[in-house]
């Protein structure tokens, strides 16, 4: 508690979430449904590599979380209007800078999508006139198009190449090309202002967030 | 003989020499503040004025050194004056540039502090530990007051030597520096205590700084453009060039009555005498004389054109509410009635 005390002192919240989340002992946290970062069921307690982050975050402050079901809209506006301490959903940085009211931690986990190739085939130099496998749940098949590939649902032995974030080629023997379709900077959302707490957040990150890729790849089977 | 950027006294080439050094390794020194503010910005309203600030110091080094480059050619058909006004024309550009970003940043901050906008400032990992960027930001800002104080120090004497005053404004304005880094501090110790606003308002009294800059120097340069009589060059009061040209012209013992008028250009005064001779025999060779005397008073001076009259009115404006009348005269010119 005085490790707590002596961290509140500078840099200071403007609106005192870090110390009114210690005195109550209890933070509210927005979810919003992201698998693999975020998943939930109904009203049950959320799964995925930011819930067990988040939820190891509130053992070390030795609070508990509420939990709250949002759209990402929601949760960001939860946090403008200080209902809400955090939100997760697998934000990325650039969707969480330009809303007014929250700010993005750090980027604790640098996500690409790219281009894996069966360690059979050639190097694509690009996907021109290319069967590409992706994945449902990616939202990347216009990416795949607009770079000349052809999106196909089925991972089927034809299909030489696919697209998937950089953590699951090794685990699906695939090597990487150079054709990277996206980038995302993974960041938890605070309220804007709140420096104690976002501090405080980041320093457990940077502790905790060295081993994102594996906690995917187990979060992933 | 006339004199100009290339025939000044040793003392002034000297220090003209000087100057130039100072100005060059000074927007060196400039590079690697404005590079270092920028890699700490952050989400600070302050910092970015700040940067900004420094961003617009390039210009008036950069106009002094353009401009005291164009001085020194020489003058020909098309210029026959010579090029010595473009200091003028460089210190004008200065401070209009200065007062209008100046109001741009007022505007900027102070929506920043409508809108409400609490600056969030994260960690940082620098050699294995997690700290505050705050004070990183600070490191940045203390950095970037130092060496301006101590080049504006440097600065200022040449400049008064030259009497080039984008030089001068430039030194003040160097000198005057540690001011809005200090703003800038404790914008971000504010936000760091909690107090969203406290940065914001660091940002408008530094955006504030650079408009008053702005505003005085854009003020001196259009005076000097408009031909006002000679001033010192902290502008207080009338150079006292004026008084001893006119106290050695009227000493000659041909002068029965003068009127002098002089202007500033660039760094050298420029103008004419009206005179009214004794016994109304002023020779070609009397003024000649009377005008290499004259330059010799001062490097400074530049080119005073004498001029004989039979009498010098005391009214030269000609009340006239007919617009086909004559024009309101300068002080000396004679002009017929157009009737």
């Amino acid at each position: 508690m005085l490790v707590a005390c002596d961290d509140i002192r500078f840099p200071r919240d403007s609106e005192r979430t870090l110390e009114t989340v210690l005195v109550e002992g209890e933070m509210t946290v927005a979810v919003t449904d992201s698998p693999p970062w975020v998943t939930f069921q109904g009203e049950e307690a959320p799964k995925g590599v930011e819930a067990d982050l988040i939820r190891a975050f509130a053992d070390e402050l030795g609070v508990v979380i509420e939990w709250k079901h949002l759209g990402a809209f929601a949760a960001l506006d939860g946090l403008e209007r200080g209902d809400v301490d955090l939100a997760i959903g697998g934000f990325d940085r650039k969707g969480v800078t330009p809303v007014a009211g929250a700010a993005p931690s750090y980027a604790y986990f640098e996500e690409a999508f790219v281009i894996g190739a069966r360690s059979d085939i050639a190097a694509a130099g690009d996907l021109e006139g290319q069967e590409v496998f992706v994945p449902p749940a990616l939202p990347v098949a216009e990416l795949v198009r607009g770079k000349g590939g052809i999106p196909v649902e089925e991972w089927s032995d034809e299909v030489g190449l696919a697209a998937l974030p950089h953590w699951l080629l090794i685990e699906n023997d695939l090597r990487s090309t150079e054709i990277v379709l996206h980038r995302a900077q993974h960041v938890v959302a605070v309220r804007q202002g709140e420096n104690a707490w976002l501090m405080r957040l980041e320093r457990f990150l940077r502790r905790e967030t060295d081993d994102i890729g594996a906690r995917l790849r187990a979060n992933a089977i | 003989m006339s004199q100009s950027i290339r025939t000044m006294p040793e003392e002034q080439k000297k220090a003209l020499h000087r100057a130039r050094w100072l100005e060059g390794i000074w927007i060196v020194v400039l590079a690697t503040i404005v590079t270092a503010i920028y890699f700490a910005v952050g989400n600070s309203q302050a910092m970015k004025t700040a940067w900004i600030e420094d961003m617009l110091s390039f210009v008036p080094p950069v106009a002094f050194l353009i401009g005291s480059w164009i001085e020194g050619w020489k003058p020909n058909r098309r210029f026959p004056l010579g090029y010595i006004r473009v200091t003028s024309i460089a210190f004008l550009i200065s401070a209009v540039a200065l007062g209008g970003v100046g109001i741009f940043l007022i505007i900027d901050s102070s929506m920043a502090l409508i809108k409400q906008e609490h600056p969030t400032i994260g960690s940082v990992e620098l050699f294995g530990a997690t700290i505050w960027f705050g004070w990183v930001m600070i490191a940045a800002l203390a950095y970037s007051v130092v060496l301006p104080v101590i080049f504006g120090r440097l600065k200022i004497k040449p400049a008064e030597m030259l009497h080039d005053k984008t030089l001068y404004a430039d030194a003040l304005m160097n000198k005057a520096d540690w001011m809005t880094g200090l703003a800038g501090m404790v914008g971000i110790l504010g936000i760091g205590m909690g107090w969203w606003w406290a940065d914001a308002v660091a940002a408008i009294i530094i955006a504030l700084d650079v408009l008053h800059d702005g505003y005085k120097h854009t003020g001196a340069a259009i005076r000097d453009l408009s031909d006002e009589m000679p001033r010192t060059i902290d502008d207080k009061e009338f150079d006292p060039l004026i008084s001893k040209v006119q106290e050695t012209f009227d000493a000659l013992p041909w002068v029965y009555e003068s009127r002098l008028r002089l202007r500033e250009e660039g760094r050298f005064l420029t103008g004419a005498i009206y005179v009214v001779g004794r016994e109304n025999s002023v020779s070609a060779e009397m003024v000649e004389a009377a005008e290499a005397h004259l330059l010799d008073l001062h490097w400074r001076i530049h080119d005073i054109s004498i001029m004989p009259r039979r009498k010098i009115e005391e009214t030269y404006t000609v009340d006239d509410d007919n617009n086909d009348g004559p024009m309101p005269l300068r002080s000396g010119a004679i002009r017929r009635a157009t009737l």
